[in-house]
């Protein structure tokens, strides 16, 4: 498939997993660890920036649509896009609305 | 991205609004994608990983709480998938040149070919390099990206996201799940490490 990582699998574990007794632990001085940091800042910021690729935007929720047979982005039925309770409310209100206007036609 | 900004975004994604995900991927998806490509050295793999972090966020973002931001809860599941592909590949022992060892190379004879004058990345931040400059720029980059490639996915990842992607060790902390005095210690050895390998292929 010629895919690849930076890491060669057959060779001994990476000689960053075996460090030192000299680089065990970091300095405590906050000078020394600041100046170490902008050091390895410095070495790392030579790195070409890299850009995603362009269709990423689009391709991602294809992937999803793709993946869930277009049932992630489907519209939701009233119930799931509404608060039940409002719901509730509002049928309580037509089922009072009812009664009174069937009140009103079948009395005197 | 400002937190009211942030909440409006993920209210939207969890109301499954199509175009929130499309904003969202814009948003995040240059600093989303830089981590993994310099985690795994493959543009094809930080590509395909790329869409299975954004994919991920979004199936999960119902239980999104908002206790971080959404960006370093991005950053975590792309530091995760990246650890768990390079664990992958390394189990099926790839041997092929890498995408880095063959962009430092067509960098590297590129910047040879275009001569001085030219305003190259590979030059380290100096503009109007000469053509030698531009050539050890470039074989510098292929040693500092060979060199992040030996250290191991947990070091890598520190590495990338303190000194690369220059986060807060609070926020590294949320993104690991390591202690602070862990992730210091890891970083430092990661340091000397890349310190000592580098100066040895350019003294």
């Amino acid at each position: 498939m010629g895919r690849t990582t930076l890491s060669e699998p057959e060779k001994t574990p990476p000689a960053s997993a075996q460090p030192s007794a000299a680089a065990e632990s970091p300095s405590n001085d906050p000078v020394d660890e600041r100046d170490e940091e902008q050091a390895s800042r410095a070495l790392l910021s030579g790195l070409s920036s890299v850009s995603p690729p362009r269709d990423l935007a689009q391709s991602v929720p294809a992937l999803i649509h793709r993946r869930s047979q277009g049932r992630f982005f489907g519209r939701k039925s009233l119930a799931d896009r509404l608060p039940l309770e409002w719901i509730s409310l509002v049928m309580l209100l037509v089922l009072a609305v009812t009664y009174a206007v069937l009140k009103l036609l079948f009395t005197d | 991205m400002d937190d009211r900004r942030e909440e409006e975004l993920v209210r939207r994604l969890q109301q499954r609004d199509e175009r929130a995900f499309v904003e969202c991927v814009r948003t995040y998806q240059d600093k989303i994608f830089g981590l993994l490509y310099r985690m795994l050295g493959s543009r094809e793999e930080a590509q395909d990983l790329a869409q299975e972090v954004f994919v991920t966020l979004f199936k999960s973002i119902d239980s999104f709480r908002g206790d971080s931001k959404l960006g370093t809860w991005l950053y975590r599941i792309a530091v995760n998938h990246s650890k768990n592909r390079i664990k992958y590949l390394r189990r099926r022992a790839h041997k092929a040149k890498t995408d880095l060892d063959e962009a430092a190379e067509r960098a590297m004879y590129r910047d040879a070919q275009e001569g001085g004058g030219k305003t190259s990345h590979s030059t380290l931040g100096q503009a109007d390099a000469r053509p030698d400059e531009a050539l050890a720029g470039a074989q510098l980059e292929g040693i500092v990206q060979r060199a992040i490639g030996l250290l191991d996915e947990e070091q890598r990842s520190l590495l990338l996201l303190r000194d690369v992607e220059a986060l807060s060790y609070e926020e590294i902390v949320e993104i690991t799940g390591l202690p602070e005095g862990t992730v210091k210690s890891r970083l430092h050895r990661a340091r000397l490490f890349l310190k000592a390998e580098i100066s040895k292929h350019t003294k």
